[in-house]
């Protein structure tokens, strides 16, 4: 990964990170996931407006970096698998945003899963739920399929994302939930 | 047949499945990267179960929070259960949610549709 590349992360982790509750970028492990879930319930407790966003907040959070965990590119000259990620809160909403290297190949698949998942109503996503939770298929990384229609039920709001080109083969995957 | 007793973690459910009694428990929340690790010894103790189980078996189900992965385990314990339902023994779900908890009463309400068990669904005080 060229400096070059790596200022455009460092640029737009700043940019999202100015005014949060709670931000991290690096290694996605399985410590980290866990301190970071403790230190955003602390957070979340501490204020009684945040308060009432704890529950929902914390589950999507546990979804959106459980994704980094298992869907992150893993960066081989660093031998870290690089996740970045933040909880802002701002105008009577929280946000979390996400950010990954994904392969180009994965491009097109997650633009099509959020694209049919943000063309869904209410009700069709509860159906959907349904039938993958039933479907008795997990993924090759123990993923059960499930992690964006269960964000997306949860915030009533529609997801969304884009990508930064990094080369020909990876992107930057940057995903913004609002939670109202 | 001996019980499985777990502490929970932050990460995963406190369990009691005690054959003696027929009282089923998981407590908590599960929210760990890898699911299947933690829910298999629980599906395949459930699997011996059901070769003899009690007349009257009582699941208590009281998460906290639960991730995706574990959604789909917790599904295949309700399956076992299920299974034994069929071999004439009854088998109640009380599935407890925290009052203003929609999301939680919807998630067993989701159970609830797929698995032919009776489900009762109790809200507690936070």
């Amino acid at each position: 990964m060229s400096d070059c590349k790596e200022k455009i992360i460092n640029n737009w982790f700043d940019s999202i990170t100015s005014n949060s509750l709670i931000n991290y970028k690096g290694d996605i492990t399985s410590d980290v996931i866990t301190d970071f879930v403790s230190r955003s319930e602390k957070i979340f407790e501490s204020d009684n407006t945040l308060d009432n966003f704890k529950k929902n907040t914390i589950h999507i959070f546990v979804e959106c970096v459980q994704n980094l965990f298992h869907h992150a590119l893993l960066i081989s000259e660093k031998n870290i698998r690089f996740g970045a990620f933040s909880i802002n809160y701002f105008d009577n909403c929280v946000t979390i945003v996400t950010g990954n290297y994904i392969n180009s190949k994965m491009k097109q698949l997650i633009s099509d899963r959020i694209n049919q998942i943000n063309s869904l109503s209410k009700e069709e996503l509860k159906t959907l739920y349904r039938l993958i939770l039933n479907n008795e298929e997990f993924s090759e990384k123990g993923g059960g399929g499930l992690g964006l229609i269960d964000v997306s039920k949860r915030t009533g709001t529609k997801l969304s994302y884009e990508f930064l080109n990094i080369n020909e083969n990876i992107y930057f995957y940057i995903l913004k939930i609002k939670i109202i | 047949m001996d019980s499985i007793i777990i502490e929970g973690t932050p990460k995963t459910p406190s369990i009691n499945f005690d054959a003696t009694s027929g009282k089923i428990e998981i407590k908590g929340r599960s929210i760990p990267e890898n699911s299947i690790e933690f829910y298999k010894p629980l599906v395949d103790w459930l699997e011996t179960y059901a070769t003899a189980p009690l007349a009257n078996t009582v699941v208590n189900i009281q998460l906290e929070y639960f991730n995706t992965s574990s959604s789909k385990c917790i599904l295949d314990i309700f399956k076992k259960l299920e299974n034994i339902a069929k071999t004439g023994n009854a088998i109640i779900i009380n599935w407890y949610y925290e009052e203003d908890d929609e999301d939680m009463l919807e998630a067993g309400e989701d159970y609830q549709s797929i698995i032919k068990v009776p489900f009762k669904m109790i809200e507690i005080e936070e």
